[in-house]
Order: structure tokens, then sequence, then C-alpha cells
């Protein structure tokens, strides 16, 4: 069979990837958006410290940066041990957030009636505050753990079931009527081609309901305010505030937003893999 | 040269799909399709030329199944010779499965035996190409070629290679693990033409494929087009509204008007096979593009 030929026609047309320099294995670009953010906190620091010490300000009162750090590796043993409690009730509630959002938004796909019943129930979850059911989850289960984990999951579950379904919904429509053509089951359907299509919509959900996850889990914490060893760092924050240990309750809340960053610098790099050789959102626009 | 008339020569011919007194009304209440009559044989190339509205994409859909005719038949004789009934659209999909728990599975199976699909469709019947590429972003070309035959379930190192051999027929060697994004609109339009052959179908439905494209690719793709159709021998069904096309491609072409879409008259181009640049230049040709102009201008005021 003599191969169609190429010459002068769509192939010569086909995009150039180009391989741009690259600093310690870092384009340029790439530090750039490292480095300006950097150079940003670097001045708000300094300049935090600096009023701190011309200004005299005690620690109880306003402590400054070096302080706060000083405190977080004095009392590390605590605070870990708090964020560690933190931490294993938002990952168990992310889990379930994930896969309770993900299996329901297959089923309303799959039925539009179970979806119109139960739907308008995922909203109400959704649009009341966690801090207002909170006291009522806790009096109804008992478990302090348990409570704490369904007040974080209600947070974050919300994004993950919208998302995904509005991704199962939005498979391109002649694909879908390519997959009838060939007699597609629902499961081959759903397989091979709505799971793919809803992914972008799916990742997007997770990296809100990560940052929610953490929230849920440390509003749900102070609203519990329980005592004890076992007590997470939202306890830890309230607890320094009685004693007056400000640099404490600072060190508290620094842990509490590295978590977050964390959790969103995890869920962009996981986006990224899973996306970065298909999807528009992590292509590079070239002009 | 040109004829207003049946096709020739066919009379005695028993046709692959006959479409018998088929109207197609919107829920709108548009009538998209009256009334039209068309038999489609065994190895022809078939033009469905007319102005835009006129229903030509319906007829491909209705034919395909895709969409369920208002009243009458889309009928495969060729796949009843084989012991298969008229076969249902594929779109009712409870239907379908009431029918097979009515029937029970012993009469699929035999039925299946017989070259038909359980639901009385011929197997491999039917490719299809889009006006888009409608490729899936997610997969490389290799996947997305391979995608018919892992849906009727042939095992992935078989399908892989079928795939390959018809990405390398259609000129893609080399590209088997390139993603849709990083090909050129010409290439997308041939990985969808490989996915809608790759299965070896009976009819070939395209619904103007090459309408996006710039017109030397255009050109490219015709001769191609041509070409997997001599080797493979399928019947080709082509949608498009370039009277140029319709000649160069086609041995029939169905001329069809608007509102309501129906079949004006069917123009037969009798230029010998295989067609090149040399047709493409040549006085005949302009000659019956002149005919079909003629016969287009005539549906659009009619």
């Amino acid at each position: 069979m003599s191969a169609l030929g190429t010459r002068g026609t769509d192939q010569e047309a086909a995009p150039v990837f180009t391989r741009e320099a690259r600093v310690f294995g870092l384009s340029p670009e790439r530090w750039a958006g490292i480095l300006a953010p950097l150079a940003v906190g670097v001045v708000i620091l300094g300049g935090w410290e600096a009023l701190v010490r011309l200004r005299n300000i005690p620690d109880y009162l306003f402590p400054g940066p070096v302080v706060i750090i000083r405190t977080l590796v004095t009392d590390w043993g605590t605070l870990s041990g708090a964020l560690l409690i933190t931490l294993r009730i938002t990952f168990a509630a992310l889990i379930a957030a994930v896969s309770l959002g993900v299996v329901l938004a297959i089923l309303f796909t799959q039925s539009k009636w179970l979806e119109r019943s139960l739907f308008p129930y995922a909203v109400i979850l959704q649009v009341t505050p966690v801090v207002a059911i909170a006291p009522l989850i806790i009096i109804l289960v008992g478990d302090v753990n348990l409570s704490l984990l369904i007040c974080a999951w209600l947070v974050a579950f919300f994004p993950i079931l919208s998302n995904t379904i509005l991704g199962l919904n939005s498979a391109d429509h002649n694909l879908i009527a390519l997959f009838q053509l060939y007699g597609a089951s629902r499961w081959q359907t759903l397989r091979f081609l709505k799971l793919p299509a809803a992914l972008p919509y799916f990742l997007g959900g997770l990296k809100i309901s990560g940052g929610l996850a953490l929230i849920g889990a440390v509003v749900a914490e102070f609203v519990a305010g329980s005592g004890g060893s076992a007590s997470g760092l939202a306890y830890r924050i309230l607890e320094s505030g009685y004693q007056l240990k400000i640099p404490r309750m600072f060190a508290a809340l620094l842990m509490i937003s590295m978590t977050g960053i964390a959790i969103f610098l995890a869920t962009s790099w996981l986006s990224h893999r899973l996306l970065h050789r298909w999807h528009e959102s992590a292509l590079k626009r070239e002009i | 040269m040109l004829a207003d008339a049946k096709p020739d020569g066919r009379a005695g011919l028993r046709p692959l799909v006959s479409v018998r007194g088929l109207s197609k009304k919107f829920s709108n209440g548009t009538l998209a399709l009256r009334d039209v009559d068309l038999d489609l044989f065994p190895g022809e190339f078939v033009s469905l030329l007319g102005p835009s509205g006129c229903g030509k994409s319906t007829l491909l859909k209705l034919i395909s199944g895709l969409s369920e005719p208002s009243s009458g038949a889309v009928e495969w004789p060729g796949a009843e010779e084989h012991g298969a009934q008229k076969w249902e659209p594929v779109l009712r999909n409870t239907m379908r499965e009431n029918k097979e728990s009515e029937h029970g599975f012993d009469s699929i199976k035999t039925k299946r035996a017989l070259g038909a699909d359980a639901y009385g469709r011929p197997e491999h019947a039917l490719g299809f190409v889009f006006q888009e590429p409608t490729l899936m972003p997610w997969a490389t070309s290799l996947e997305n070629v391979t995608l018919p035959l892992r849906l009727k379930s042939m095992a992935k190192s078989e399908a892989e290679a079928r795939a390959a051999g018809m990405l390398a027929l259609v000129g893609l060697k080399g590209f088997e693990k390139s993603y849709p994004r990083e090909l050129s609109g010409g290439m997308k339009m041939r990985v969808s033409i490989a996915r809608a052959l790759v299965t070896e179908p009976k009819v070939l439905l395209m619904d103007e494929p090459f309408a996006a494209l710039d017109e030397i690719t255009r050109h490219k793709l015709n001769d191609d087009v041509l070409m997997l159709w001599q080797r493979n021998q399928f019947t080709a069904v082509f949608v498009t509204h370039s009277v140029f096309e319709s000649v160069y491609l086609s041995e029939r072409i169905v001329v069809m008007a608007a509102r309501p879409g129906r079949v004006m008259s069917t123009l037969t181009v009798d230029a010998p096979f295989p067609r090149d640049d040399v047709f493409r230049t040549s006085a005949a040709y302009a000659r019956l593009c002149q005919l079909g102009s003629e016969a287009l201008k005539e549906a659009i005021n009619a």
C-alpha cells in the first residue's frame, strides 16, 4: 500500500515543541514565579520584626516572626502532636468527601430522578454554616472524633459532588453519539468517556475541597472545644489564648496555614500530573 | 455523462441500505425531512448535496440510527438476507434491553452467529465521520483509533495492531503516541477517518468532514478518501455543500432542497476512477461542476 504523502499538507503544519533554557532544572519563568512572592514575604516579615523591635511591643501583645519561630521550635512536641490529630481528621474527611462525592455524582448522572430527589438536600448541607450545625452533630453523635470528621466532611463534600456532576455531563455530544453507534454499554461509556471527561472538573473540586476539609476540621475543633492530650491545633489556639501564650497561638496558626498551603500544592501537583498531556488548563499558550 | 435518473446498471442489484418514505419532524415542529427515498448500493460513492437546512445531516443521522424517523424506515436488505430483522435504532436503550429478555439469550446468540449483532444490525456495518474530528483529548491517536475495537471487546494487542495499521494507511505513521492537541486540523481529521474505518465497515457516513479545513488539505484528504474507498470497497455517503467536492468524489450526487428537506434530483457522475489532479483540471470536470451548480441552484430556488 502506497503510504499517503505528507508534502505541502497538514503534517507540515504540526506544531513544533521547543525546549526552553533552564536554570537549576526550572525555567526562568518558574523561577520568577517562585522568587517574586518570596521577596514580598521577606519584605513583610522584615517590616513586621522591625516594627515589633523598634516600638518595643511585648510578646504577649504582638510577637514578631523570630519569637514565633522560636516558640514553634520549643513547643514542637505539643504542637506537632496536635497537628497530627488535625491532619488525621482533615484527610479522613477529604477521603470520605472524594469517595462519597464521586459515587453520588455517578449515581446522579445515571438517574435523573435520583439527582432531582437528592440534590436539593446536598445543597442544604452546603449552605448551612458548619459552625451552626456542629454543636448539634456533637450532641447527636457523641463521639468527638467522629463528630469532627462529619463536620469537616460536610464542608468538603459539596465542591467534589457538584464539580464531578458538571464534568460527567460535559462529555462531547458527538462522542456520546459515537459510543452509541458502536453499541457501548453504560459501563463502557462511563469508563472510557464520562470519567475521563470529568477528571479536570473533579480535580478543580478537589483543590477547593482540600482546603475546605482543613477549615472544616479546625472550625469543628473550635466548637467542640474538647481538651486533653487528644486535641488538635484549634484547641491549642484556644488554650494558648486563655493562658496568654500569644506566641504559641501564632505558632499554631502558622502551622495551620502551612498545612493549607501544603494541601493546595499537593492537589495542584496531582492535577498537573494527570492533565498536562492533554487539558487546555495545563497548557502554555504560545502567542 | 450526467443523468437525471435512477442509477443505471444497478437495477438488478440488491441495495445495502434502503431508505423508504423517510420523514423527520423535530420536537419544535420543523419538518427536517419529507418523504425521502434512497437506495445505497454496495460499494458506491454517493454525495448528499444541498444548501444548509436541507436535512442532509439529519438524513445521515437517521441512516446511522443515531436519530429516529417520525415516519418511514431505514432498511438493511442485505442484513435480512442473513436472517436478521430490520434493525432497531441504537438510541432506544431501554427498549433494547426489554427485547433481549423477551427473546431470551439463545435467539440473540443465533443472530450473532449469522453475522449480525443482537439488534439485527449487521456487525461492523457503520463508520461515522463527524463535522469535527471528535477525538478524545485525553487519549493518543492510537488509543482513539483503538476505541471502536475495544468497545467490541477485541483483545488489546490485536486492536492496537489493527489501529496502528489504519493510522499508517491514513499517513500518520509515527504519530501513534501524539495527543490530539499536538496534531493539526487535517491530521486530527485523518485520525477520525482511521477510527471510522478500523472496524472495516460496509458503510462509511461522512458529515461535511472537511468543511473546516483549508483548500490544499481538503484536496489532499479528498484524494485519500477516494484511495481508501477503492482499497476497502465500502459504500460511502458524503454530505457536503460544495458542488466541486461532490463531483470530484462521487458516482452519484443526490441533490436536496430545504424547507422541508427533500430529494430534488439525482445526478450520475460516470467519470472513471481513479480520479486525480488531471481530472480536477479537465474540461469534463468543469462541465460536470456547472451541471451540478445548476441542479443546486434549482434546489435552492425550489
